[in-house]
């Protein structure tokens, strides 16, 4: 297994076809392409400039593709899935790279107008994006799960590729078995929900209790409700998702967390080939779809 | 004649019209004064510190519209620029950090039983 660091996580690969090095190199590549071009914290990356560019500007293919197939799930979501919400994000306190402590403030500024993708105009012919001042984007999760699908076309069949705890299964292990996956407690990390059989695809996970600071004697998340503009406040604490791609497995694992544990229930039976638990803030998990559970070690 | 008598007498200013006329010069200064005062100090004075309770408006843009990085610009609309010896233009990422370097994966030793399994969890 060879290990890496990217998009501020830990990125491992395993490969059990072929030359792992060099496979994983070639993969920390396609991170390192994707975080230059997709992060919003890095002021030269191309999604940062089109933050501070106002009027009609022509982007590269591969940003007019994310935001094009962004706004496609904003539709198919119901708005809970909107990436134009980044201005509420920095005014949330999260306008910097995560670290524990490193977002802490005593205060927010004033909430923002809030912010939509579908506010955002895209004209395909001439790859140009016009974007309202207000809007800013943030494309987080989603290109982390769009690079683990780029990322997987180097495993020739066999192989994970993991970025922290998000991630892209193919084929069999070492000893021919499937490939397993532990869902963390989102209450205690030393403890393991379910067990899953690794379906042909990937598994993504949202939940708050990782990436969370302060606000005076209050406590903030990044999982923004896009209808709200502010924090997300459900009856869940983690939602995982199973799906035919790790973009998949991202956009519906935050937008079941968004939407709580019944309505997102009732939005994920609808998509196919997805499969879910949604732990309750109670403890309580809650399985949904096509899942091989292997073990539920939480009732 | 009491008239060539009258002409004859030199020209007397009297106490009491000396002490008129100051008044009235001081009387005038004092209304030119308020009238003054009252214009421009106390009439002024709401609107004064309305101004100052305006949030300051923000720096005229034009400049910032106008202004465009050389780079930015399509090579056909460069114009040729001759600059002093030990000059050079100035790039739209200047200031900004050097990226991150190209990550270089590390090989970690796993027991086979663990590379099995993938853990989910929250990033």
């Amino acid at each position: 297994m060879f290990t890496f660091r990217s998009m501020n996580t830990d990125v491992s690969v395993i490969a059990t076809n072929g030359d792992e090095a060099a496979i994983a190199s070639r993969i920390a590549g396609l991170f390192w392409q994707a975080e230059r071009r997709f992060s919003r914290f890095q002021e030269d990356s191309e999604l940062s400039w089109l933050n501070r560019r106002e009027g009609p500007v022509t982007v590269s293919e591969e940003l007019f593709g994310a935001l094009s197939r962004a706004r496609a799930y904003t539709a198919l979501t119901g708005g809970a899935f909107d990436p134009g919400i980044g201005a509420s994000l920095a005014a949330l306190g999260y306008d910097r790279s995560f670290a524990p402590g490193a977002l802490d403030r005593t205060a927010t500024a004033a909430p923002p107008r809030a912010g939509s993708l579908r506010e955002v105009s895209l004209d395909a012919e001439s790859l140009t994006v016009t974007r309202p001042a207000h809007v800013q984007i943030d494309l987080g999760g989603m290109i982390k799960g769009a690079t683990l699908d780029a990322a997987a076309a180097f495993l020739d069949g066999n192989g994970v590729v993991d970025a922290g705890g998000d991630a892209v299964l193919r084929g069999h292990s070492h000893d021919g078995d499937d490939w397993l996956v532990e869902v963390e407690d989102p209450g205690d990390a030393s403890r393991t929900v379910a067990l899953l059989a690794a379906p042909r695809g990937a598994v993504a996970t949202s939940a708050p209790n990782r990436r969370t600071w302060r606000i005076g004697g209050t406590w903030a998340h990044h999982l923004i409700d896009p209808r709200t503009g502010t924090a997300a406040n459900t009856d869940l604490a983690q939602a995982t998702v199973t799906a035919p791609s790790g973009e998949l497995a991202d956009v519906f694992a935050k937008t079941a967390f968004l939407l709580g544990a019944e309505e997102g229930r009732r939005f994920l039976e609808l998509q196919p080939g997805v499969g879910a638990v949604l732990v309750r803030r109670s403890g309580k998990p809650l399985f949904v779809g096509d899942l091989d559970l292997r073990e539920v070690c939480r009732e | 004649m009491t008239t060539t008598n009258r002409r004859g007498r030199s020209p007397r200013v009297r106490p009491n019209a000396l002490r008129n006329l100051r008044f009235h010069l001081a009387s005038a200064l004092a209304a030119t004064y308020l009238l003054s005062w009252w214009a421009f100090g106390f009439r002024t004075s709401g609107s004064t510190a309305a101004i100052a309770n305006t949030p300051m408006a923000p720096r005229p843009t034009v400049l910032s519209r106008r202004a465009v990085w050389y780079g930015d610009l399509p090579p056909s609309q460069r114009l040729p620029v001759t600059l002093p010896p030990g000059w050079r233009i100035a790039n739209a990422t200047d200031g900004i950090a050097a990226p991150e370097p190209l990550p270089v994966p590390v090989e970690v030793r796993v027991a086979p039983s663990r590379t099995r399994r993938v853990r989910t969890r929250s990033s």
